[in-house]
């Protein structure tokens, strides 16, 4: 069996980015499986998705711990410990990772060495091929499809099977061509092999919850805004940068907000608070005289 | 209890008397984007820190995640269908202590019901009902992103028609998507009798505070209903919440209203409204209307219903066209 585990944040598409690789696998004559976890959070908050390939019916189920291959949308994951990709990776485990880097650059992530990294800006290809942020579920989907030796034809026809029927033509033929451009960029890394063992799923002993009168089992928080402390910084794909030669103090920004991650100086310029701001870019859209661009997040 | 925003002043003019200070912190697990929080944060601005927030399950759930919370004042949770049973509890033991002699009047806080349309609209609305009934002296804001979205958009009695939900899908049987048309809660609101009504948007921030601000002086219930352009949802970039708040309220789709003991006033009311199409077009929950071919029976029933609204309410008002 093949186990690969997708991380992303919320909005990436990783998702159906397993659903692309799952229906490539099932073109291909696989066995197949997947399925998503999230939080109770959603766009920008780290989440996990999990597809199974296999040649014998799949009879494990839920995340997968030990996986063979590991897709990692955004690099700013490595450093969250709400999602933490290279949990469960030993040394024959994979990474492909969506990041400006080369490969070559990147040093060993945990038990995995540097050979067996693959990484490649799939960002920046599907920006320059869909202009959509959303359509890096196409590009690492099938790139995952390529490392798994899937063919092109098999990886396409995931993709035509996962893309959302809502799409117009015009952006369902953008994500086909992105498809075909990160399976290109996938092609001369190496073709995963299925691991020759027969483990089976270790039996764990069902842990029983005893149930807590109310007063102990509902939660209380005493202290006031604390919220500050959860850094919701990294959920940023984009930054607001604000060019201050530019800005008129009008307070149309601070206003606007949602996150109340913006505040004025002692002369009213804005100042953004770049360890909450969740980049959604309402200020760089909103501001009048175009004084906030945003520019990609490299960490 | 003074105003964070204007101490001495009864309404505003300008955005630069909206309060610097923050009362809704960030760090919250909503959503980029999100104009349910920029309206509550902008009123919470007008409430002040001594308030108590009592939250009916829905998207704001995530506003206090343990061990966090955003908030200067409190937070209470509840289910989906009892926030203004809740708030009744809480406002009469406030009551109580403050009768015994054991909280001191300038202790007291305001009690604010904080729901979404399926709570304020769907679950909750017989617990409402009955608390304005009751005279309860509180504040109600319903963050209206017109779907269940924290379970992944299927339809509420808020959708509008037209748009698509994951419960109702564009099929052959179905081409508009969601075929009922948004109940008016506004109105049954308003029915009740209670205080203060009024609708408010993200995108309009001094008419949302002078909304906050003369709902202050009154007592019992102040029931706010908010825009809440919803990107996960309504299926649009985070960046263009503001541009689709406004645009609502600019087609008229989205009237921005009060209503003082039932007498309503439309607060503001562009000159010539524009197209619904201009707030249509761009979210992808409407994307159905325009491809693969345009809609335009379920278009023009948009645009006449909207165009039906105000020339009602021009015709009451008596204003020119």
């Amino acid at each position: 069996m093949l186990r690969i585990r997708f991380h992303g944040r919320g909005g990436q598409g990783m998702k159906t980015a397993s659903r692309i690789l799952g229906s490539a696998g099932f073109h291909a004559g696989w066995i197949v499986q997947d399925s998503p976890v999230y939080g109770a959070e959603r766009r920008g908050a780290p989440m996990s998705a999990f597809t199974r390939l296999a040649r014998e019916p799949i009879r494990e189920r839920g995340v997968i711990a030990s996986p063979d291959l590991v897709v990692i949308a955004d690099e700013t994951l490595l450093a969250d410990l709400a999602a933490q990709p290279l949990l469960g990776c030993d040394t024959r485990s994979t990474v492909l990772m969506n990041t400006r880097k080369q490969s070559a650059e990147l040093s060993p992530l945990g038990a995995v060495s540097r050979e067996a990294i693959f990484a490649a800006d799939f960002t920046a290809l599907a920006l320059e091929t869909t202009q959509s942020l959303a359509s890096l579920s196409v590009a690492l989907g099938v790139a995952a499809a390529r490392l798994l030796g899937l063919s092109l034809s098999e990886a396409l026809a995931g993709v035509t099977d996962e893309l959302s029927p809502h799409l117009s033509a015009e952006r369902q033929a953008k994500n086909v061509a992105l498809a075909q451009v990160a399976y290109a960029r996938a092609e001369g890394w190496p073709i995963i092999q299925e691991r020759q063992t027969t483990d089976s799923p270790t039996l764990v002993t069902l842990v029983e919850v005893a149930f807590d009168p109310p007063t102990v089992a509902a939660p209380s928080i005493y202290a006031i805004s604390n919220s500050p402390e959860r850094k919701t910084g990294n959920w940023r794909q984009f930054r607001p940068v604000l060019h201050a030669e530019l800005c008129t103090r009008c307070w149309i920004c601070f206003v606007r907000c949602p996150e109340a991650a913006i505040a004025l100086d002692a002369h009213d310029y804005p100042v953004v608070d770049y360890d909450q701001c969740k980049g959604c870019l309402l200020c760089v859209h909103e501001c009048p005289t175009h004084a906030f661009t945003a520019e990609q997040e490299v960490r | 209890m003074t105003s964070p925003t204007s101490p001495e002043l009864e309404s505003i003019q300008t955005l630069k008397q909206i309060a610097r200070e923050e009362f809704i912190l960030p760090g919250t697990s909503i959503c980029g984007g999100c104009g349910g929080l920029e309206a509550l944060r902008l009123a919470a601005k007008v409430l002040g820190p001594q308030t108590v927030f009592v939250n009916a399950a829905g998207c704001f759930t995530l506003l206090a995640t343990f061990p966090y919370t955003p908030f200067k004042g409190s937070w209470l949770y509840t289910t989906m269908a009892s926030a203004a049973a809740g708030a009744q509890g809480v406002r009469d033991a406030l009551d109580v202590l403050m009768a015994r002699g054991k909280l001191p009047a300038k202790d007291d806080v305001e009690v604010v019901v904080v729901a979404g349309d399926g709570s304020t609209y769907d679950i909750g609305l017989s617990a409402t009902s009955g608390a304005i009934f009751r005279g309860l002296n509180f504040w109600y804001f319903c963050y209206d992103n017109e779907s269940y979205g924290n379970t992944g958009m299927q339809m509420s009695s808020s959708t509008p028609y037209g748009a698509r939900t994951a419960t109702t899908p564009v099929g052959i049987h179905s081409q508009a998507g969601t075929e009922h048309g948004k109940k008016d809660m506004f109105e049954i609101w308003r029915a009740h009798r209670p205080a203060y009504v009024a609708t408010v948007s993200p995108r309009f921030p001094i008419d949302l505070t002078n909304k906050f601000l003369k709902a202050k002086t009154l007592r019992g219930a102040k029931l706010f209903l908010a825009h809440a352009p919803c990107p996960t949802g309504w299926l649009y970039d985070p960046e263009r919440t503001a541009d689709y708040a406004r645009l609502a309220v600019e087609t008229g789709m989205f009237a921005l209203k009060e209503a003082v003991d039932g007498v309503v006033t439309h607060t503001y009311v562009p000159r010539r409204h524009r197209p619904v199409e201009e707030y249509l077009q761009g979210q992808g929950r409407y994307r159905h209307l325009f491809e693969p071919t345009r809609n335009d029976a379920a278009l023009r029933q948009i645009q006449d219903q909207v165009d039906r609204y105000w020339a009602g309410v021009h015709e009451t008002t008596g204003a020119a066209r």
